[in-house]
């Protein structure tokens, strides 16, 4: 039974969204020739996860005129989420012809493409948005990557290639690094896993998650005896932690991840 | 006449007619650790001023500048002392801009061995630029009096509507919380108003240009290669800040690994986690039927509860909706057990005086987790027809959460606008 005060009961689906969405609407009831209107309550739509109101309002503008390119890319956006990809790639196409190389536009258009399966085209429209961003994010460079691989699955050179730009980019970021082992180790490259393993492992003060990947390595690799010693390392690591890391989740699953590897030797 | 103009050309050339420059916004603290913190403020005017800082106010001897002209200005300080406090002024050329103070001082992290009391003032959906939410600040000041707040927690949302520059001057500088930012150092995570303005995809926009936060792990943690998402240490805590609005939440994608890389290092005694979006939420937002949140309930709290994080602070719904003390629970509000899905005294009120603190032994595999959604400091926007069945105590309420962590005791308070202490509840780890 929940303990409760209640001060006011209002029921507000989405919170202040929705409230922001009937300003918007009143606003347009007072102005209904203002156009910008339509497309900020569009946009609101589409926050609301309504793309199809959101296109109704995208709509009006539109056909009234609205002197705006960003209508086009946002109309776009809601076609995408839709999957209307056709549409969307006609409404981006507006928009690109109106803003050329613009980074959201070249965005949105890539990810049109990657939901028609072409692959190569938007491929080369995610590169010109990395080359392009100031900011780009590590998450890009591994949507990239696996791109790469939906594309061609043997392609590791350029899956490899676009999580190394990223790390000279951003620094020795674990979420590219992961991918990277991932993929050196999958493709059975495993001197580079190692090195990859050994770049990670280096600054953190706790290593045992990583010293099972190791031993796990060495066990691909046929190397038990490394394989044991690294085991018993990383059996050692946990039994130096303070009691209450000993007996979190996630250390009572690598425990029993270094028994199943025993087994294996 | 021609005296005049030589007189007034002659003031020009000095300089004395041309009109000072003067910070109009902060200064206010960023990125602290152990042995450095980002000084930010605003000039009027490009300016290249000057921060200087010592341990005595009245010998401040060590200095830093800025290395170029502009209005905007973070200037790091480092090779600082764990644990000190250090005051500062600020100057450019010969000229004052902020003259040392009692109350002008940033104090650096403790390291992780000091076992320093930790307090923290948690702020969510603040950014209303109100007098209510003047008198959450006040009654919080109140409250402490005299103790010194030790970092402050922004979940998101700091200033409506959408997150504009001007707005966040009016919702968090100008009139606001200036009194503490200069001396307490402030983090923060997106909210979605935030998020109107700016991008989590290249960090741009006023909330990326305001706030300086670690993405090379500078505050401790794991290097994040983003400010969207980003870990600190403070002594024995460890805090970890995700992007519930923009980032990708899916189980296994950039944010995900880092957070369970981040978490899998980190060997602090206590772990708190805040991110905008509620796990468990019936109050202006519904954890049962909106995206975002349940995709932080069903990818994310497995996750926090893996590796033992014992506090996760969220807002977006303008109410404060506090758990009992939760393992297991990641589906829909009717689906919640109290006797499968709490853990030892959990179903209790984890109040001292009440039930008793919540207590959490090293055998409990790291279980136990209260989450709290505080998303009240700037408005209140009411609940749902049924409250969430995973929530303790719902309260409708305008207010702030003030925190304090010992060795090992975590006290909590929810301090409403008034100054009464609405809720709390205590974490002992044996």
């Amino acid at each position: 039974m929940n303990f409760v005060i209640l001060s006011a009961i209002i029921l507000l689906p989405h919170g202040d969204l929705s409230v922001r969405i009937a300003e918007k609407t009143a606003a347009i009831k007072k102005e209904p020739s203002n156009l910008l209107l339509y497309m900020q309550r569009g946009e609101l739509y589409a926050q609301h996860e309504q793309p199809d109101s959101a296109l109704l309002d995208y709509a009006v503008a539109i056909k009234n005129g609205f002197d705006s390119s960003t209508v086009h890319v946002l109309k776009a956006e809601a076609h995408l989420a839709l999957n209307e990809i056709d549409e969307g790639m006609k409404s981006v196409s507006r928009f690109l012809k109106m803003e050329p190389n613009h980074l959201k536009g070249i965005h949105v258009r890539a990810q049109l493409f990657e939901a028609k399966n072409e692959l190569d085209k938007a491929i080369r429209d995610f590169e010109f948005v990395i080359s392009n961003s100031e900011g780009a994010r590590p998450q890009d460079y591994v949507e990239l990557s696996n791109l790469y691989l939906n594309r061609d699955s043997t392609d590791f050179k350029n899956a490899i290639d676009v999580l190394n730009r990223g790390r000279e980019k951003l620094g020795n970021i674990i979420s590219l690094e992961m991918k990277l082992y991932d993929l050196e180790k999958s493709r059975g490259n495993f001197e580079s896993a190692h090195t990859i393993l050994n770049i990670m492992m280096e600054p953190l003060s706790r290593k045992e998650r990583l010293m099972v990947e190791k031993a796990e390595l060495f066990i691909l690799q046929e190397e038990q005896i490394e394989a044991a010693k690294t085991l018993v390392e990383a059996e050692n690591s946990i039994a130096a932690l303070p009691a209450r890391f000993q007996h979190i989740g996630a250390t009572i699953k690598l425990k029993q991840r270094i028994e199943e590897l025993k087994q294996q030797l | 006449m021609k005296y005049l103009k030589l007189i007034i050309g002659i003031l020009l050339s000095l300089n004395l007619l041309a009109q000072e420059v003067e910070i109009i916004r902060g200064p206010y603290l960023q990125s602290g650790f152990t042995d450095k913190v980002t000084v930010c403020f605003r000039t009027s005017d490009d300016a290249t001023p000057t921060v200087f800082y010592g341990t005595n106010r009245e010998n401040l001897t060590e200095s830093v500048a800025a290395t170029e002209s502009a209005k905007d200005h973070f200037i790091d300080v480092s090779g600082l002392q764990p644990y000190t406090k250090y005051y500062y002024e600020i100057k450019a050329g010969d000229a004052v801009l902020v003259d040392d103070a009692d109350d002008l001082f940033f104090r650096t992290h403790p390291t992780k061995t000091s076992n320093v009391k930790v307090h923290g003032w948690v702020l969510g959906d603040c950014g209303t630029a109100n007098d209510d939410q003047r008198a959450v600040r006040d009654a919080y000041y109140n409250y402490m009096g005299k103790r010194a707040t030790d970092l402050m927690l922004f979940l998101g949302d700091n200033a409506y509507n959408i997150g504009t520059d001007k707005e966040y001057q009016k919702a968090i500088f100008e009139d606001m919380y200036e009194e503490r930012l200069k001396n307490t150092i402030a983090w923060s995570c997106i909210g979605n108003h935030d998020g109107y303005s700016a991008k989590s995809k290249n960090q741009s926009g006023p909330y990326y240009d305001i706030f300086h936060f670690p993405k090379e792990a500078e505050c401790g943690g794991i290097a994040s290669g983003t400010e969207a998402y980003y870990s600190f240490d403070y002594g024995n805590v460890h805090f970890i800040s995700l992007d519930s609005h923009q980032s990708d939440r899916s189980v296994g994608g950039s944010m995900y690994t880092w957070a369970e890389n981040d978490l899998a290092n980190t060997t602090a005694k206590w772990i708190i986690a805040f991110w905008h979006h509620p796990a468990y939420s019936m109050g202006s937002h519904n954890s049962d039927k909106e995206k975002r949140l349940i995709q932080m309930r069903e990818n994310f709290v497995p996750l926090m509860e893996k590796y033992g994080v014992d506090v996760i602070f969220s807002g977006h719904s303008h109410s404060y909706e506090r758990s009992y003390m939760l393992s297991g629970h990641h589906d829909v509000s009717d689906s919640f057990d109290i006797e499968k899905h709490t853990v030892s005294n959990g179903k209790g009120d984890g109040r001292e005086d009440g039930d008793g603190s919540y207590i959490k032994t090293p055998e409990m595999e790291g279980k136990g987790m209260v989450y709290l959604t505080a998303g009240s400091s700037g408005k209140i926007s009411g609940f749902e027809d049924e409250l969430h069945e995973a929530i303790f105590i719902s309260l409708n309420e305008l207010g702030s959460c003030a925190f304090e962590i010992t060795e090992d005791r975590l006290d909590l308070k929810f301090i409403d606008n008034k100054g009464k202490v609405e809720d709390y509840f205590t974490i002992v780890k044996q």
